[in-house]
């Protein structure tokens, strides 16, 4: 799976180039989100704005990333669909587990000020 | 009664790749019926819930089996019917209730999350076991109007 990968400070920033991530494809995603988590980045914004379909097995993926990343770490969203964000709401994963921003600037914000609140 | 004219079968293997197929011309098939993006995505998202739970539980992820999906397009209405011949489910076990919210990331259930999501998006649900062992989901979204 095509992921690019930007850096802003203690901040990786990660833009899959799909479409879709769904039960064929949500393997790979954790995989390579693992990947990136391996590397040392605690600190992930998730640019989703080229996914414009997430079924539950995609859900799992990012859940399973965020356990990885346990207490020291913190995903971040933006560019969420409206279709992405109606699964959120549905799962009810909206509401604190995953925070949701409107653009980059803000997501990476909301990293930064909760790593300030811990600090 | 429902409108032979608008009735219209998709039949894919038991493959997690075909899945996406099923999605994609369900969600252009509600949409020319109701000409509403939203339904249309919502429906294609249950019904993709639906077919992974076939693939994952009913058919144990193999491939090879076969996943019919007959698709209704009423006044008002549109019914959907899986039909599988896999391992079949306790509806009242599954509860199709969602994993409860968790404070703490590490408590969060990683799965489970599929049934939930199917009967929150449609109106209407049923799950039987016909005696032959085909399994039929079937699914109703109610629609303002259809053009």
């Amino acid at each position: 799976m095509d992921i690019q990968e930007t850096q802003h400070n203690a901040v990786t920033i990660l833009s899959p180039q799909v479409h879709r991530i769904e039960a064929s494809n949500a393997q790979t995603f954790k995989n390579a989100l693992i990947d990136v988590i391996s590397r040392g980045s605690t600190k992930i914004v998730l640019d989703l704005h080229h996914v414009d379909f997430m079924d539950s097995s995609g859900l799992a993926a990012l859940l399973a990333i965020l356990k990885r990343l346990g207490q020291n770490g913190r995903i971040a969203l933006f560019g969420v669909s409206a279709n992405v964000r109606k699964l959120f709401a549905i799962t009810r994963l909206d509401n604190g587990i995953f925070a949701i921003a409107d653009t980059e600037e803000e997501a990476i914000q909301l990293l930064e000020n909760a790593s300030g609140a811990h600090e | 009664m429902s409108d032979p004219q608008k009735a219209i079968t998709l039949r894919i293997e038991s493959r997690w790749e075909c899945v996406r197929l099923v999605g994609s011309a369900l969600r252009g098939i509600c949409l020319e019926h109701t000409q509403d993006p939203e339904i249309a995505s919502c429906i294609e998202l249950a019904v993709c819930e639906a077919i992974n739970n076939i693939i994952e539980h009913g058919y144990g992820g193999e491939s090879g089996h076969a996943i019919v999906v007959e698709v209704h397009l009423e006044l008002g209405r549109i019914g959907i019917r899986t039909k599988d011949t896999g391992k079949s489910f306790s509806p009242e076990s599954a509860g199709g209730r969602v994993p409860a919210p968790a404070c703490d990331c590490s408590e969060i259930r990683l799965r489970g999350r599929g049934l939930h999501i199917i009967t929150s998006i449609m109106d209407t649900w049923s799950y039987e076991t016909h005696s032959d062992g085909t399994n039929v989901l079937q699914l109703t979204k109610y629609i303002r109007s259809t053009v």
